[in-house]
C-alpha cells in the first residue's frame, strides 16, 4: 500500500536533500550517488549524527520526504546477531549495517522504535566493511562452519540497489569469500538490478511476502505481492535458489483462511524446486523498540494486541505464536519438505 | 469546518513585525507579559535582538503557551554578497552556532518555491564585510531553534531571512526594515499557508475529550499511575479497532471503597478493552 499522503503534491520528493558528512564527501561511492540525484540540494554537516539523530524528529511526518544522508561508519562495522533475528541454526551468525532505515514503512517494523529519524543513511566506506569482514571470518569462532551476514537487518538494501548498489558489491565480495554466506532479505521487486549476476552457492537471496490484505494495510509503500512474486519467479528462472520468509505473520480476523490461499497462490506461482527454504514468524519485537514505535502517529492496530514481554521481546503469547506456525507450517508442507522449513516465534 | 492550525510567528525587531501585525491584523495582548500579538490562529512574539533574549523569550512562551505550532522567525540577515542577493527572501536548512559550532536543521519536507541558504547566527554584528561567512547570518535563528525544538518538531520550524544588508552596515538604522519584509509579505503569508494545509500535523488517538474522560475516571476509581498508563493504551488500542469509547466511560464512574474493590473493577475494564 502506498501513504496517499506522499502522493500529495505537497511534498518533497524523496531525497530531495542529501545531508554529506564532511569526511565522506570524497569517497567513489558518494560521488557516484551524487552524480544519479543531480537536482538534490547538497548539505554538508560535521557528524551524520548531528542530523539522523537530533531530538525533535517526527519519523512519520520524514516518511513523507525522505532524505539521504551520506556518512562514513568508524566501527562496528559487524554485529553478532541478537535473539530476535533468524538464525537458521547458524552458529558464526552476524549482522551488518551498511544502510540505516528502509525506503518502505511497514507498520510492524522495529526500524520505527529504533531510529530516531525516518531519513537514511548510506556508509559509502564500503572497503571498510570488508576489511572487517574478512577479519571476522579469521577468526570466527566456529571455523567448521561459515559466517552467517546478513546485510539487510537495518535496510532493505535490493530496493535501494538504482541509487546505492551496496548489494552488488557484497555479492562481489562473497564471490572471493566462500566461507562467507551471505542472506539479503528484501521486499524488493528489484531483481533487475542485480539480474546479470550469476547465482552463487553462498547467497540467499530472500523474500519477505505476504498475502495482499496483509500487505496492503501494514507494508506501506513496499511493492505489491505480485510484483515481489514475479521478482522472485525471475531469480529462479536465473538458477537462484531462493528463501521465502512468511514473517510476520500476522492473526488478522480469518487468518487461517486468508494464509491458506495466500501459500495455495505460492504454490501456484513459484515453482517448487527454485525454492530453498521458507521461513515462518509471528510479530516480535524488542520491548524498547515496541513502546517507541507505539507512540508514532499514525496509530496501527499491530501495536494492540495481547502480547507478552518474553525476557524483553514483546510478542504474542507463546502457545498462540506456535499454533500459528504449526498450521502454516503444515500449509507448506503441501509446497516444500518439513525440513526446509524453519520456524521463529 | 476544520479550525486553521496555529502558527507563531517569532521576530527580533518591532520593524520586522510591523507588517506582518498589518497583513494580519493582529492585535498587541497588552495584558501579557510577552510581547505578542494576536488574531484567529496567528501569534506573533516579538522577541528581542540576540540569542539570550531569543532563547529566554521563545522557551518561556512556549512553556507558558505549549501549543502544537508552526514556528516561523521571519527577520532580516546579512549576506554575502556572491552567494545572495539584498531584498531576496531565503528559507534556511542549516543553521550553524558560530559561537558552539553547533548545527541545526530544520526538516524541509515541504514543496515551498523559495530560494534556500544555510545561515550563521553570530554573538556580535558582523559589519566589516562578509570574510568567514559564506551565505547568510542573524543573531536569534540557533537559540530559536534550540529553544523551539523542546515543544515542536523539525518538520514545523521554519525560518525564512531577507537580505538587509552585505555585512557592511553598522546599524540597522540605514535599513528601510519593514520595507524589506513588506516587500516578501505574499511569500511569507503563502509559505505558512502551505504548511498550515499539508499533512505535517499529528492528531493524537484519543481527543481532547476522551483523555478529559479517561483522567477523571482513573482519578474517580483511584487508579494507581501504573494502572492509569495500562488503561491508556488499551482505551488506544480499543478506539483504533473499534473507533468508539462510549461504552467505556460509566463503567469508569466507580468509586471504590477498597483496593480489591479497585482492581477487580480494574480487571473488568481490562477485560472489556481487550475484547
Amino acid at each position: 500500500m502506498t501513504d496517499l499522503s506522499r502522493l500529495s503534491n505537497s511534498f518533497l520528493p524523496d531525497f530531495s536533500h542529501i545531508y554529506v558528512e564532511e569526511g565522506a564527501k570524497d569517497f567513489p561511492m558518494a560521488k557516484d550517488i551524487l552524480k544519479r540525484l543531480p537536482n538534490a540540494e547538497v548539505i554538508p554537516v560535521q557528524d551524520y549524527k548531528s542530523v539522523f539523530n537530533r531530538s525533535g524528529q517526527d519519523f512519520q511526518a520524514q516518511k513523507k520526504s525522505m532524505k539521504l544522508i551520506l556518512a562514513l561508519k568508524k566501527d562496528g562495522f559487524l554485529y553478532k546477531a541478537t535473539d530476535v533475528v533468524q538464525d537458521a541454526g547458524f552458529q558464526n551468525f552476524y549482522y551488518t549495517t551498511p544502510m540505516l532505515n528502509c525506503l518502505y514503512n511497514c507498520r510492524y517494523c522495529f526500524l520505527q522504535g529504533m531510529y530516531p529519524s525516518a531519513n537514511l543513511v548510506v556508509f559509502v566506506n564500503d572497503s571498510d566493511f570488508f576489511d572487517a569482514a574478512r577479519r571476522e571470518l579469521d577468526s570466527r569462532a566456529v571455523k567448521d562452519e561459515p559466517l552467517l551476514l546478513s546485510i539487510s537487518y537495518s535496510t532493505d538494501l535490493l530496493a535501494f540497489e538504482n541509487i546505492v548498489p551496496w548489494t552488488r558489491k557484497w555479492i562481489d565480495f562473497c564471490k572471493t569469500n566462500p566461507d562467507l554466506m551471505l542472506e539479503i532479505r528484501t521486499k524488493s521487486a528489484l531483481f533487475s538490478a542485480i539480474d546479470d549476476v550469476r547465482p552463487v552457492d553462498n547467497i540467499i537471496l530472500a523474500w519477505t511476502l505476504s498475502p495482499n490484505i496483509i500487505a496492503n494495510a501494514y507494508e506501506w509503500d513496499a511493492p505489491p505481492l505480485a510484483r515481489r512474486l514475479k521478482a522472485v519467479k525471475e531469480a529462479i528462472a536465473k538458477g537462484w535458489k531462493v528463501r521465502l520468509c512468511l514473517d510476520p505473520v500476522i492473526p488478522i480476523p480469518d487468518w487461517e483462511h486468508v494464509y491458506a490461499e495466500f501459500i495455495q497462490m505460492i504454490s501456484k506461482e513459484i515453482p517448487a524446486e527454485g525454492i530453498r527454504d521458507i521461513t515462518v514468524g509471528t510479530f516480535r519485537m524488542g520491548r524498547d523498540f515496541f513502546k517507541r514505535a507505539r507512540k508514532r502517529l499514525p496509530p496501527s492496530d499491530v501495536y494492540y494486541q495481547d502480547y507478552e514481554d518474553r525476557d524483553g521481546v514483546i510478542s504474542l503469547p507463546k502457545n498462540e505464536s506456535a499454533a500459528i506456525a504449526e498450521k502454516i507450517k503444515g500449509q507448506l508442507t503441501d509446497i516444500i519438505d518439513e525440513n526446509k522449513i524453519s520456524i521463529w516465534n | 469546518m476544520e479550525s486553521k492550525k496555529p502558527v507563531l510567528i517569532i521576530t527580533a525587531l518591532k520593524s520586522e513585525a510591523k507588517p506582518l501585525i498589518e497583513h494580519y491584523d493582529l492585535k498587541s495582548d497588552t495584558e501579557s507579559q510577552f510581547r505578542v500579538y494576536q488574531k484567529d490562529s496567528i501569534t506573533l512574539l516579538i522577541c528581542g535582538l540576540g540569542k539570550q533574549k531569543a532563547s529566554e523569550s521563545v522557551s518561556e512562551f512556549l512553556q507558558e503557551f505549549p501549543t502544537d505550532y508552526l514556528l516561523v522567525n521571519v527577520g532580516i540577515a546579512g549576506g554575502n554578497p556572491e552567494t545572495t542577493k539584498i531584498g531576496e527572501l531565503y528559507l534556511i536548512q542549516k543553521i550553524t552556532d558560530e559561537h558552539t559550532k553547533r548545527e541545526w536543521f530544520p526538516d524541509v519536507l515541504l514543496k515551498h518555491g523559495l530560494k534556500t541558504s544555510e545561515l550563521t547566527t553570530v554573538d556580535t554584528a558582523v559589519t566589516n564585510g562578509s570574510a568567514g561567512f559564506k551565505n547568510l547570518v542573524d543573531m536569534e535563528a540557533s537559540a530559536l531553534f534550540e529553544a523551539g525544538i523542546k515543544c515542536i518538531p523539525a518538520h514545523r520550524m521554519v525560518f525564512l531571512k531577507i537580505v538587509s544588508d552585505a555585512m557592511d552596515e553598522a546599524a540597522f538604522s540605514g535599513i528601510d526594515v519593514s520595507a524589506l519584509i513588506e516587500d516578501k509579505i505574499s511569500e511569507i503569508d503563502s509559505i505558512i499557508q502551505i504548511y498550515q494545509n499539508a499533512d505535517v500535523w499529528n492528531s493524537p488517538i484519543l481527543n481532547d475529550g476522551e483523555r478529559e474522560n479517561l483522567s477523571a475516571g482513573t482519578r474517580t476509581m483511584k487508579l494507581t499511575a501504573t494502572q492509569g498508563e495500562e488503561l491508556k493504551i488499551l482505551a488506544e488500542g480499543k478506539k483504533i479497532k473499534s473507533g468508539d469509547l462510549t461504552d467505556l466511560w460509566p463503567k469508569m464512574e466507580f468509586q471504590s471503597q477498597s483496593k480489591k474493590e479497585r482492581n477487580d473493577r480494574f480487571e473488568q475494564i481490562k477485560q472489556f478493552l481487550s475484547s
